[in-house]
């Protein structure tokens, strides 16, 4: 071939190779013209094998020529290679586009009763505040129940009536009340003390909306040198500002509890509505959410602790009273008869 | 309680120029919450004027009603009224409702609104008005005739101006009822004058007292029936007893300010007699009751005992069987009233009394309640003595009544009160009761001086003396000598005097924390509610016929409020059962439950102990039954196109990744599971998880009872028994697990890190084939025997085996995956297989076993 062929051949093959990779329309093309040009039988190839038949001082110019036309057609490839991808993928990722707002697929996670919520909540305050977690029996003494914590024979709580008499023996009963804990603990340990006693207790009481014969308190006794009764309302509002993670304001209203003295009923205001008045607070801006007061001197000593020398109050709230509250529940019977219905509101 | 305003504020405590609100909240926040105020007689709507019948005519068109024409202005027209009250004259001066007013239906005490209307055929412009048309009393009985402001020729006629306001004439304005619950110490505020004496002191008012003097009325030579003396039979069941005979009084209807007050707080009216002891009785908080001394017949009115089988008609009507735990009045040796709750039928006043007998008297608290209880029968009267009365003011309250009866109720002129009779002793001692004031401050973190402390008491009776440096020594009253009796009284007195608001809220000192929070609980909840089951909480008062009780352990309730509520649980498994067969019948398919719960067993170790020891340590160590924490889930899927699928295993799996998530070791160098037999669960498809050594000293409590009788079970999983499921309606296979937290408790371990090894790990998939004849041989040939000795055989570079699948044709297939590595080399193929041959081999030797090609 003469030199002025080759010149053309190679001039031609440049606008013919430009020409079909601008055409390939799919990756699969294209690499195809990429073989046809540059592969090992590829014209190009053959061109540039060609090259040693040449004579010597025609070998450069032709050479650089070619590799020229050479280096042109690569970068085109290269160019239409990186086109060519960019819409391939872009096609690809619409054909794989999703309804994003189908519901996810899940193992449907199981409900923590409201019960258990909100004593973790309230055993979490107290927990912070420095009180530990006790515990005590069920099945009681009337002495823990009742004599221990200040109530004689003749009172009111004691009648049958109200409390549940077991075969055990004529003394022993269902609590009443938790507030049996803070007797045995008094007694184990010496003070200072710091507890909460979450647990069941049991009255004689018929069913309806808001009665049922067992339920549940959180109980809990701080004693220590010097507590006071302002102590007590610092404490109390605190819990009460943790609970419900608002700054509540609080009020405290004289009671009377056989083991308590002074005792007294802590309303909080209404954190539905804040003390605006509303369905919930019944309209009247507070809510009576639990019993407390400084526990009674004949309580200490009978646990062993010199009134003279220690004080400290203590507290008991109902979990039921609380979940109730909290959120809406409007039958105490909802919280054990277990209907999914219920406890997946929660 | 319910108390008048009105009454307070005319007869005891000046409280004109404070709202309803205040008082309400000064009570409630001083101990006396008042749970509601209720408005009494505003249902009066003007123009209620003073008229005058001018003419009375009979009704052309009735017999039993007239016309009137009654004048209600001076100088106008009268007007044509129409009245059915036979007690109406010409020329009285009466209550005329008009067109536009609105009265009380006496019916029915709703509003009736007064319009120009016809009364069969005659036009009646308004309406004479009775005392129970004004809201003055309620009680049909008194509602009968017009109420006669004056007669004709009364001398009282000539002040009164036609026309003028009914409503401000009669003093009929609105009065405001608190609902007032003192709390069960405070038997003294249950009246009248006891709450007036709190307010009083609330608000720092002066105290009054109605004025009145009996002394004119008294006539010792009064003779009234047959009895001549009053007897005890003890003095503990009736400190006091007083019987005041009263002579010539007539019964009728009270007087309106009487009625009207009893009415405002819902005490009905009764007769003239009657109303005064209520009146008394909620007025100063003692009971009292009025004989008719014509239908007593004894020498002696006494108290005693009631005698088995003995019987008495109350009040009510109602013949009450006694025990010789009711205390009862007798007249001789007859029952005439059981003693602090109600009056006997027999002796009750009747229109025709004359003379009565007036009772007042101090009886026990617990003997009142008692009787109380037994009869279900409680009363305004037993209310109070169970809440203590004071044996002080007994007589007092009797003199008062004695004198009201005489003033309101005489036949003819006042009746005339006779020589009293008493027994027992109203004396009360002085007490005294020393306050530091140092006390005060160290739990109230407030100051008060002598005189504050002096201010703040008085008024309730308190009188308060100086004492030495900071000490004061104050006298209790005698009807606060129940409830303030130490030191620490006086400071609650104190403290809510002087108010709670005004202690400011502080916090306390240091932490005290010992113990960090047991985690266990909550851990397991995290974990089940992460696989799906949801928390049940059920009732731990169960029926005698819940499945699998044991007699022996049983802890029996002897007063349980129904059968269902009759026994402590033994297991969780029956509520969940329960609450299972309660979601399936109202349509879930998937049920998925857990609850952790106390069951109870009577303690087999000890008889129980006897708790009034006066050692601490050995009293609190002490516990009359064992109450053990388990844990326990259960799962049923009734849609069996779900991919979710609920068997023997799902239910395994549930409880071994509870267990992994709680720290145990399932690996069987630690536990082991074996068929196991459990009462309501299926007999082949029921697994105890075991410990394979027993625990360590102290962490067992075994109950001895069924599967846990085992120190070494940890818990069992397993299926429903058909028929147990069948009995409960429950169509469904359904699982269950039961574990003991105690015992997993104090199996947790805390996590240990060992080094992860960087070589390489080889995998060989190994399939043991057991042939029908192996299989009806041996019956060891299970999954865990197979994994315990592909273990023991595959030397310490085995790291891992894994089930894979499991064949069952004629005989059974078992693929295993087992993982090999050495931590500190790589381990070569033939190192391998060679270790797969011993495998192999000890399988085929121990267990007959053998592998394909």
């Amino acid at each position: 071939m003469s030199t002025q062929d080759l010149e053309k051949n190679i001039a031609d093959l440049e606008s013919s190779a430009l020409s079909a990779i601008a055409k390939a329309d799919s990756l699969e093309n294209l690499e195809q013209v990429r073989l046809n040009l540059l592969g090992q039988k590829g014209e190009l190839t053959g061109i540039l094998r060609g090259l040693s038949a040449l004579d010597k001082s025609e070998r450069p110019r032709i050479g650089q020529l070619a590799n020229v036309v050479k280096v042109k057609i690569e970068e085109a490839h290269e160019a239409r290679k990186e086109a060519l991808f960019q819409s391939h993928i872009d096609s690809k990722l619409k054909a794989e586009a999703l309804d994003v707002t189908a519901p996810g697929r899940i193992r449907a996670l199981g409900h923590v009763h409201p019960l258990s919520q909100i004593r973790e909540e309230i055993l979490s305050v107290f927990y912070s505040m420095g009180f530990e977690v006790a515990d005590g029996p069920e099945i009681e003494s009337d002495y823990y129940n009742f004599d221990a914590l200040n109530t004689p024979a003749s009172h009111p709580a004691r009648d049958e009536q109200d409390t549940f008499y077991t075969n055990l023996g004529a003394n022993v009963l269902l609590r009443s009340q938790t507030s049996t804990v803070q007797i045995r603990v008094m007694e184990k340990n010496p003070p200072p003390l710091r507890i909460v006693a979450p647990g069941r207790v049991y009255r004689n009481e018929e069913v309806n909306a808001r009665k049922y014969p067992l339920f549940h308190q959180v109980e809990g006794l701080l004693i220590d040198k010097d507590v006071t009764f302002g102590q007590l309302k610092g404490t109390l509002t605190a819990f009460i500002q943790a609970l419900f993670k608002k700054p509540l304001k609080t009020r405290f209203r004289p009671d009377f509890f056989p083991f308590t003295e002074p005792s007294a009923e802590l309303d909080s205001q209404c954190p539905f509505c804040n003390g605006k008045g509303c369905k919930t607070c019944g309209g009247r801006g507070w809510l009576e959410l639990l019993g407390c007061g400084m526990v009674d001197p004949n309580v200490l000593k009978g646990a062993g602790i010199d009134p003279e020398e220690w004080s400290g109050f203590a507290f008991g709230m109902g979990l039921e009273r609380l979940a109730m509250l909290k959120y809406g529940v409007n039958d105490i019977r909802h919280f054990y008869t277990n209907d999914l219905r219920f406890l997946e509101q929660f | 309680m319910k108390v008048s305003l009105d009454w307070l504020n005319s007869d005891y405590v000046d409280l004109s120029d404070l709202s309803h609100e205040q008082v309400a909240e000064k009570l409630t926040m001083g101990a006396f919450e008042v749970e509601e105020v209720t408005v009494h007689g505003s249902d009066l709507e003007g123009p209620v004027v003073v008229g005058e019948i001018l003419e009375i005519h009979q009704h052309p068109n009735a017999d039993k009603i007239r016309l009137t024409r009654t004048r209600v202005k001076a100088g106008d027209e009268p007007l044509d009224i129409v009245c059915g009250a036979q007690n109406i004259e010409v020329g009285q001066i009466i209550p005329v409702a008009l067109p536009g007013a609105k009265v009380v239906n006496r019916h029915d005490g709703s509003p009736l609104p007064i319009k120009a209307s016809a009364i069969r055929g005659v036009k009646s412009n308004g309406m004479l008005c009775s005392a129970a048309e004004l809201g003055i009393t309620c009680d049909d009985k008194f509602g009968e005739g017009i109420l006669v402001l004056a007669d004709k020729d009364s001398p009282q006629k000539s002040g009164f101006t036609l026309g003028a306001d009914a409503r401000e004439l009669l003093q009929i304005k609105p009065d405001h009822i608190m609902h007032v619950e003192p709390r069960s110490n405070r038997g003294d505020a249950l009246c009248v004058a006891g709450l007036a004496r709190e307010i009083a002191a609330l608000f720092n008012r002066p105290l009054k007292q109605p004025t009145w003097n009996l002394e004119q009325y008294e006539n010792k030579e009064a003779k009234v029936g047959t009895i001549n003396s009053v007897k005890l039979e003890n003095e503990e069941d009736c400190p006091f007893f007083s019987l005041i005979p009263i002579k010539g009084v007539k019964v009728g209807p009270s007087i309106p300010e009487i009625s009207k007050r009893l009415e405002a707080i819902g005490v009905r009216p009764v007769n003239n007699v009657v109303d005064i002891t209520n009146y008394v009785m909620h007025e100063l908080g003692q009971p009292l009751h009025a004989y008719d001394a014509a239908k007593l017949s004894g020498s002696s009115m006494g108290v005693r005992r009631a005698r088995a089988g003995e019987k008495l008609t109350t009040l009510d009507e109602k013949v009450r069987e006694l025990t010789p735990e009711v205390m009862l009045i007798v007249d001789d040796d007859t029952a005439i009233g059981v003693a602090g709750i109600m009056g006997g039928k027999d002796s009750e006043i009747s229109d025709s009394t004359t003379d009565i007998y007036l009772e007042a008297a101090c009886f026990s608290q617990a003997v009142v309640r008692r009787g109380s209880r037994l009869l279900g029968l409680s009363s305004d009267a037993s209310l109070r003595f169970e809440r203590r009365v004071d044996v002080a003011s007994v007589f007092y309250a009797a003199r008062r009544a004695a004198y009201l009866i005489a003033h309101y109720c005489g036949a003819s002129g006042p009746a005339q009160v006779g020589k009293a009779m008493m027994a027992g002793s109203d004396k009360v001692s002085d007490v005294f009761l020393t306050l530091r004031l140092s006390a005060v401050k160290r739990l109230l973190d407030i100051e008060v001086t002598a005189e504050r402390v002096r201010e703040l008491l008085s008024p309730l009776g308190f009188k308060v003396e100086a004492g030495e440096s900071g000490e004061l020594k104050i006298a209790v009253p005698s009807f606060r000598q129940a409830d303030v009796t130490r030191e620490i009284d006086l400071i609650e007195e104190i403290c809510r005097l002087n108010g709670y608001d005004a202690i400011a809220a502080t916090m306390p000192k240091g932490i005290v924390c010992r113990q960090a929070k047991d985690d266990t609980l909550v851990k397991a909840q995290s974990a089940l509610v992460g696989m799906g089951l949801s928390e049940a909480w059920c009732s731990s008062l169960v029926p005698a016929s819940e499945n699998g009780i044991n007699e022996d352990y049983l802890v029996q309730v002897l007063n349980p409020l129904s059968k269902d509520h009759q026994y402590l649980r033994q297991s969780l498994v029956p509520g969940l059962v329960h609450a299972l067969a309660h979601n399936l019948d109202r349509g879930q398919k998937k049920v998925a439950l857990f609850e952790s719960g106390r069951v109870y067993f009577k303690d087999w170790e000890e008889p129980a102990p006897d708790n009034k020891s006066d050692n601490r340590q050995e009293r609190s160590a002490k516990l009359f039954a064992k109450e053990i924490n388990r844990l326990a889930a259960i799962i049923c899927q009734a849609d069996k196109q779900s991919s979710e699928k609920a068997d023997f295993y799902t239910m395994k799996g549930v409880l071994e990744n509870l267990l992994s998530g709680l720290a145990i070791s399932l690996a069987a160098d630690k536990v082991n599971w074996q068929a196991a037999s459990v009462p309501g669960l299926h007999p082949f498809r029921c697994a105890a998880l075991a410990l394979n050594r027993p625990p360590k000293k102290g962490s067992d409590h075994s109950d001895k009872v069924g599967i846990f009788g085992n120190p070494m079970v940890l818990g069992y999983v397993g299926q429903i028994h058909p028929s147990y499921a069948h009995a409960m309606g429950i169509k469904e296979e359904a699982f269950v697990f039961e574990i003991d937290l105690d015992r997993i408790g104090a199996e947790r371990k805390a996590a240990k890190f060992s080094e992860i090894a960087n070589t390489p790990s080889m995998v060989r998939d190994l399939t043991i084939d057991f042939s029908k004849e192996v299989l009806e041989k041996q019956n060891d040939i299970n999954h865990q025997n197979i994994v315990r000795l592909i273990m023991r055989s595959g030397s310490k570079n085995l790291v891992d085996v894994q089930l894979v699948s499991v064949y069952q044709s004629e005989g059974a297939a078992h693929t295993y995956r087992l993982t090999f590595q050495n931590p500190s080399e790589t381990l070569t193929g033939e190192e391998v297989d060679n270790l797969v041959k011993e495998v192999k081999s000890q399988l085929t030797k121990q267990l007959n076993a053998s592998f394909r090609a």
